[in-house]
């Protein structure tokens, strides 16, 4: 608990208090968040973005390429938009249950 | 004979019978692929799994058809076409699952602090450090982010599709992206200036 214990008098030398709406944040919700923190870069894809290419970066997943290092801003795009991710996880369903 | 690239295309676009026999080739495949592709979400015996395929196969024959333009012709047509046909069943799937939630009461319950819960005995030090940790990464979210911001991260946060809560603030899914992608810069940054780091944020809320 050194870390932490050390994190938090950090903290407190910056004390402010809640004001305005109620936010009534969870450990879960916060781990969340911290991680989507993490995972941001200063420049994205957006969905749309990534519906014009997840084609493309499909096959090369399935083909054995380093798709990830070919269209890396899509590779961090999957990593957090579920939604996206879903979606190329059932096309390389498909590719697989395809391929010969 | 199995078509390429140019011949589906030249099929696609012809008015005669090649464009009717391409459309009917097309539906076939994906009335085949679809269920597979969608395995993860309903069993392959799912009595709507027809219906619903069918429905899919018709939506995405006319999105094809009207952007026939845009296949830029770096993965095979038929990749492509399934790309479609798999986003526009996904997105079905998630209104199916979510039309009966309203915004309102997906967040209606989210001002209780659930610290301590579970079947273990709760560690007071590491109690109370979650406590302040909270407090502080609160006062942060209510100083960097728009009201709309937070609705919509505590809507994603509880499991609401991004596409389902942009249908709810009336926006496109990828203004919504935009939305929360300026939320989560500005609390990155923030986190940044604060000297809270992620990943001790992290290690300090994982389960014990």
């Amino acid at each position: 608990m050194g870390v932490l214990a050390d994190l938090i008098s950090r903290l407190r030398r910056r004390r402010r208090t809640p004001h305005g709406r109620t936010v009534g944040l969870r450990p879960a919700q916060a781990s969340l968040l911290a991680a989507m923190a993490e995972a941001t870069q200063e420049d994205e894809v957006d969905c749309g973005a990534v519906q014009t290419l997840i084609d493309q970066y499909a096959e090369a997943m399935e083909s054995g390429e380093d798709a990830g290092r070919w269209l890396p801003k899509l590779q961090q795009h999957f990593e957090l938009c579920g939604e996206c991710r879903e979606e190329l996880k059932a096309l390389l369903h498909i590719l697989e249950s395809n391929s010969p | 004979m199995p078509r390429d690239n140019a011949n589906w295309l030249e099929d696609l676009r012809s008015s005669d019978s090649r464009q009717a026999g391409a459309l009917d080739d097309l539906r076939a495949m994906i009335l085949r692929s679809l269920p597979l592709a969608l395995s993860r979400w309903l069993p392959l015996d799912d009595p709507r799994l027809p219906a619903l395929a069918d429905e899919v196969a018709q939506d995405t024959l006319m999105r094809v058809l009207a952007r026939l333009d845009s296949f830029q012709g770096r993965s095979k047509f038929t990749t492509w076409v399934h790309a479609i046909a798999i986003h526009l069943a996904l997105s079905e799937l998630r209104r199916r699952r979510w039309r009966d939630v309203s915004l309102e009461a997906l967040l209606e319950d989210a001002g209780q602090d659930d610290l301590g819960g579970g079947a273990g005995p709760v560690d007071p030090e590491r109690s109370a450090v979650q406590s302040d940790l909270l407090r502080h990464l609160e006062v942060i979210l209510q100083e960097e982010l728009t009201e709309r911001q937070w609705t919509a991260m505590r809507a994603l946060l509880k499991g609401m599709p991004m596409e389902e809560v942009a249908r709810r603030m009336g926006m496109q899914r990828n203004a919504l992206y935009k939305l929360i992608y300026d939320a989560r810069l500005r609390l990155k940054r923030r986190m940044a200036r604060e000297g809270l780091s992620p990943a001790e944020l992290m290690a300090a809320f994982e389960a014990e």
